[in-house]
């Protein structure tokens, strides 16, 4: 392929490169040497200055820096920049028809009804491939009934030069289309990326029944299936997956709200997963460590295990009240001992008194936890302190109940230095005063993501976070929080990581308006990482404060 | 031994004097260098010119304190998207904007040169103000901007478009 990419490029661009001088050849004196017999060119245009200047390779590395949309429209500008486009594989390595994001994947595109014969010079001069292969569109009936997303696909992989174009693609994006996996049946589509692509991502296909992931047997290559939100899925969906995609290895099946016990238990005898994604699957009350067969399973290569629930602090609650899941760590042990990233996300388990410590002990390869504190799981926190310290990432959810002294025992246990999240079940839970919080950031320097209600604080006493978190914070979100001019000024200067904050019901004392001096920080440009600024106040926030946000944060989305 | 000076002759025979700590920024020069060991032969740049030459040390002396760059092996997993950050660093923006009327030129000639001597940081920075130049252009303003000449007949247009359709604006 190596070869193909470098020898396929239009000769006439190779010639003028030259780091020093500014090379403007016409175009008479650099006759291609191509095939092509008839070049439309007006013979007094000069060669453009990028085009002078900048060799293949450089191009190519400019393409790669853009992302599919732009370069999809540098691939339009010239013979040269779509001969370099559509003859480098590895530009098209991901493609992203989902209608997630502002790409749109339900574009009706007609197969072009009347290919150009490969012997016009039109087929020989846009990519060589199309003179080698003449257009074998299939231009059956069956073809021609495919719409929309899938009509789309098609037209980008069964063209001659598309074939070439993504002849590497390991990564297909169809989430949220109306995409028939039929279409991966077909010859040519599996010719094309069959061996190659490895993750497929049909998050939210509406389409996509348990029935027809039958239809993805013939990709080889195939690992990584996302089906996150395909509502009709369900447990046969997991049998013929594992019947006919035993090669697997990561699956996200979280909220698919049809799966039950049964079709967990068949997914774990899945020989290679790795990964698998099970949340917000809340028909599932008890996973198969905690039923009663466990003694016949021999052990599973998973290593990375989501169940639970991800919410942000605005929706979580309804989980946790009624859901409460048994839970059998030692079975967990026995049956997943390999298990690296644990995420019992707000997921409230009836944890037996040992139980933490007979998971961590025996999970001893875990580096990422994270869990639901409730009240009675201090003590086996505590004690468990020192098998927790070897974790990469501990994540943690205050549960409603839990006090500040509780939390207090936790830093004296020296439980937290790898905490690196802490979240709460309800924003108005409030564990901290001043010194709670400043013992926490002391015990904890390695937190990124931090929420807290500032009910009973001071002024001053988010001061310590600033002070001991400035390198790691990424993001924060306080509620209910009374801050000083200072106080806000310090979080801003001293928190130059800071990718989201989120300040929920700023209370204000007095006559300063406090925003205003995190604004200020704001726009000097220490902010600089924000993504995403969240405020909300009682009294409100002048315009002319807000106004200034967006110029102090040039990352804003 | 990094306060000895190295001396880099343009494509115009102009003799630059530089710290060799600076001039090992690039890779190219700090191989050459190694190679020969202590030697007060000038090294001959055919392929850069004074000015472009003066504009790359600039950006060397600026960063001389910089760490090594990491080599980029581009691992694909399958949960991380790709990172790579558009954002530019203040003095680095101004640095490669240069003088207006000559922008173009120069940015691609110091491409080019960053290229020559291996300066990978240099050779990023430029790739990443020319990809962000083209970002959300259309194809004719993109042709605009750089003077590229539309070569294509209207029918091969025709099927250019349609075939990159999928990207196009929802």
């Amino acid at each position: 392929m190596a070869e193909l990419d470098t020898c396929q490029t239009d000769p006439r661009v190779e010639q003028p490169v030259n780091g020093g001088n500014v090379v403007k050849i016409p175009d008479t004196m650099i006759q291609p040497t191509l095939t092509c017999t008839t070049i439309t060119h007006h013979p007094t245009t000069p060669i453009s200055e990028i085009d002078a200047h900048l060799p293949t390779e450089l191009l190519i590395r400019i393409f790669s820096r853009l992302e599919a949309r732009s370069r999809c429209r540098a691939t339009q500008v010239s013979v040269r920049w779509n001969t370099i486009s559509c003859t480098t594989p590895r530009l098209w390595q991901r493609l992203d028809l989902s209608n997630r994001y502002s790409l749109g994947g339900e574009k009706n595109i007609t197969i072009s009804s009347a290919p150009s014969s490969p012997t016009t010079p039109t087929s020989s001069r846009l990519s060589i491939c199309r003179d080698l292969s003449s257009p074998q569109l299939p231009q059956s009936p069956t073809f021609q009934t495919f719409t929309g997303v899938n009509a789309t696909l098609l037209t980008l992989l069964l063209s001659p030069s598309g074939a070439m174009r993504f002849s590497r693609m390991t990564r297909l994006d169809l989430s949220c289309t109306a995409v028939d996996l039929t279409i991966f049946e077909l010859e040519g589509v599996k010719d094309v990326i069959g061996e190659t692509l490895n993750h497929l991502i049909l998050n939210g296909c509406g389409g996509v029944d348990s029935g027809s992931l039958y239809h993805l047997r013939g990709l080889k290559g195939l690992r990584a299936l996302d089906l996150s939100h395909c509502e009709f899925i369900d447990d046969l969906g997991l049998e013929v997956i594992c019947r006919f995609l035993p090669h697997i290895t990561h699956l996200n099946l979280s909220y698919l709200f049809r799966l039950t016990e049964r079709g967990v238990a068949r997914l774990f005898r899945l020989p290679g997963l790795l990964s698998v994604n099970l949340m917000g699957c809340y028909r599932i009350k008890a996973y198969p460590w905690a039923l009663g067969d466990g003694a016949r399973r021999g052990t599973l290569p998973i290593k990375d295990l989501m169940l639970g629930e991800d919410s942000r602090i605005q929706t979580r609650g309804f989980w946790l009240l009624w859901c409460v899941f048994q839970f059998d760590p030692s079975r967990l042990v026995n049956l997943c001992p390999f298990l690296e990233t644990l995420r019992l996300n707000m997921v409230l388990f009836d944890l037996p008194p040992n139980g933490l410590e007979t998971l961590l002990k025996g999970c001893n390869r875990l580096k990422t936890l994270s869990l639901v504190v409730d009240r009675t799981a201090i003590a086996s926190l505590c004690s468990s302190a020192a098998e927790l310290r070897k974790l990469k990432q501990f994540e943690a959810t205050i549960h409603i109940g839990v006090t500040g002294e509780q939390v207090t025992q936790l830093v004296k246990a020296n439980a937290l230095p790898k905490l690196t999240a802490l979240k709460f079940h309800s924003k108005h839970t409030t564990v901290f005063k001043d010194e709670t919080l400043k013992a926490l950031v002391d015990a904890a320097p390695s937190l990124e993501y931090l929420e807290l209600n500032g009910d009973d604080m001071s002024l001053r006493g988010l001061d310590p976070v600033a002070k001991n978190l400035g390198k790691t914070l990424q993001s924060f979100l306080v509620h209910h929080v009374t801050v000083s001019n200072e106080g806000m000024r310090a979080i801003s200067k001293g928190l130059p990581n800071l990718r989201e904050l989120t300040v929920t019901d700023l209370q204000q004392r007095g006559y300063g308006n406090r925003i205003g001096s995190l604004v200020m920080g704001m726009e000097t440009g220490l902010c600089g990482r924000l993504r995403k600024v969240e405020l909300s106040s009682h009294k409100g926030f002048s315009d002319k404060d807000l106004a200034r946000v967006p110029k102090g944060c040039p990352s804003l989305q | 031994m990094s306060d000895t000076l190295v001396t880099l002759t343009s494509q115009e025979g102009k003799p630059e004097q530089v710290p060799r700590r600076i001039a090992e920024r690039s890779t190219l020069l700090k191989n050459m260098l190694e190679d020969v060991g202590e030697s007060n032969q000038p090294i001959p740049l055919p392929n850069v010119s004074h000015k472009i030459l003066k504009r790359v040390l600039e950006y060397c002396i600026h960063h001389k304190d910089d760490p090594q760059p990491p080599s980029d092996d581009d691992k694909d997993s399958f949960d991380s998207s790709r990172k790579r950050s558009d954002d530019i660093d203040e003095w680095d923006q101004k640095f490669i904007k240069g003088k207006e009327e000559e922008h173009n030129e120069e940015l691609f000639q110091i491409i080019l040169a960053a290229n020559y001597l291996d300066i990978k940081p240099l050779l990023d920075l430029g790739c990443k103000t020319v990809a962000n130049m083209i970002k959300g252009k259309s194809p004719e303003q993109i042709r605009e901007m750089f003077n590229i000449e539309n070569d294509f007949t209207p029918e091969e247009e025709d099927q250019i478009r349609r075939e990159n359709e999928w990207a196009a604006d929802a």
